[in-house]
């Protein structure tokens, strides 16, 4: 997921840093005083969840947790993913400071993309719903990102069909262990907390 | 709603949801020993005349069957191509005795490279000098012209040679095990870990203090 420094181009570079700069100029201002530690928890969650790998074929794959961080974010999201990925390019040199920006962007549009999607599902809360949904946002989380990485590396001269189809296939395993995971987050917090998945847009 | 009010809910939500992160960030943290980092590797030094690259994933799988590319360091023109083996080494002869940029590209867009500097090069490929025989015998030829003070000169030169090569064969495992520790240190460490969750939690208290003086 994280692409690393000096694969792509300067057009794509600059296309990442621009949305990324929107995007997290959107969340800024989408979020509330009363959501920042909400916002910081799941920022570390998210920065601590690249550490977990699930080795698969000739790649090594993590958890990324956007389709969580976007259910229960929303905008937000994008500032959230970005200080993660910042600080694991600066600690662990995963990506780079010059991919940030598509790598951002990469992750956390497929994160505003599971919250439009799922938003309205997850009040709907019998029980089979919210594991139905929970399941398929962690799905489309890591499936959106899989679809951006393979867009942004079409640059390099690599075919499109080619790139999407390795990444999708080499995450479906992730793709299940999210969906997973964030179906047990969404079951458990509409227990403990349920005004956590209900999230208003403000945009 | 007034200020204390927003403070204690915002202390009742962070001290909950703080007790639920620090509970999954250790079960995580104690799982990532097992399996850590997603990046590439490349690792190089050079010996009697030939390059030899190690390429890992940072969880210490090899990268198989992925593109070597070996650039002049200084004007950036290609040398040479290849691709890993299954044990994700490659080797090669030095092409010339300058600086060389090595550039691995494993798949997803992953990558990396490894410089090396134009003396660990010159010094390899010099490692291709006359063996001792060869010596030994250019020594008997220069025997018989050489003076006798010359002679000394020639058997200290022959003794180099014996003792380079001995040194050579006697750190080749250290160079490896060294190549291995240079790998372990790329892996994420607890204090790193904990120190990015630090960054997060300030930036968090920066973002509250910010919001709450303009609210208020």
């Amino acid at each position: 997921m994280h692409i690393s420094e000096g694969v792509l181009s300067a057009p794509v570079l600059a296309a990442g840093v621009i949305l990324t700069a929107a995007g997290v100029s959107l969340g800024l201002r989408n979020m509330e005083y009363e959501e920042i530690p909400e916002v910081a928890v799941l920022t570390s969650a998210f920065f601590v969840a690249s550490l977990i790998h699930v080795p698969v074929g000739p790649s090594s794959i993590h958890l990324v947790l956007n389709g969580l961080l976007g259910l229960l974010l929303g905008w937000p999201a994008f500032p959230a993913i970005f200080v993660g990925l910042a600080l694991q390019a600066l600690l662990f040199q995963y990506g780079g400071l010059t991919s940030l920006g598509v790598n951002t962007f990469n992750m956390a549009f497929a994160a505003v993309v599971s919250f439009y999607l799922f938003r309205i599902l997850t009040r709907k809360s019998t029980r089979f719903m919210l594991i139905f949904s929970g399941f398929l946002c962690g799905v489309v989380g890591i499936l959106g990102a899989a679809f951006s990485v393979a867009l942004s590396l079409v640059t390099t001269g690599e075919a499109f069909l080619t790139v999407a189809k390795l990444i999708v296939v080499a995450h479906l395993p992730v793709m299940v262990i999210e969906g997973v995971i964030t179906a047990t987050a969404v079951v458990s917090l509409n227990k403990v907390r349920p005004e956590l998945l209900e999230r208003r847009t403000r945009i | 709603m007034n200020p204390a009010g927003r403070l204690s809910y915002i202390g009742g939500i962070s001290v909950k949801a703080l007790k639920i992160f620090l509970i999954t960030s250790i079960i995580m943290v104690s799982i990532s020993t097992i399996a850590l980092a997603h990046k590439v590797n490349l690792f190089a030094y050079a010996e009697d005349g030939v390059v030899y690259t190690e390429s890992y994933f940072s969880d210490g799988r090899k990268v198989v069957n992925s593109m070597i590319e070996v650039f002049d360091a200084k004007n950036d023109t290609l040398l040479l191509t290849g691709k890993t083996d299954n044990n994700g080494e490659f080797s090669f002869r030095i092409p010339q005795a300058t600086g060389l940029r090595i550039v691995l590209t494993a798949s997803m867009g992953h990558k990396n490279e490894y410089l090396l500097s134009e003396d660990e090069v010159r010094e390899a490929s010099s490692g291709g000098k006359p063996s001792v025989k060869a010596l030994t015998e250019s020594a008997k030829e220069e025997k018989k012209e050489a003076a006798s003070e010359n002679l000394t000169q020639v058997y200290d030169r022959e003794l180099e040679t014996i003792v380079e090569q001995v040194i050579e064969k006697k750190t080749a495992p250290i160079m490896k095990k060294l190549t291995k520790i240079e790998e372990q240190m790329q892996k994420p460490s607890l204090q790193e870990i904990l120190g990015g969750v630090g960054y997060i939690l300030g930036l968090m208290g920066i973002g509250i203090y910010f919001r709450y003086k303009s609210k208020h």
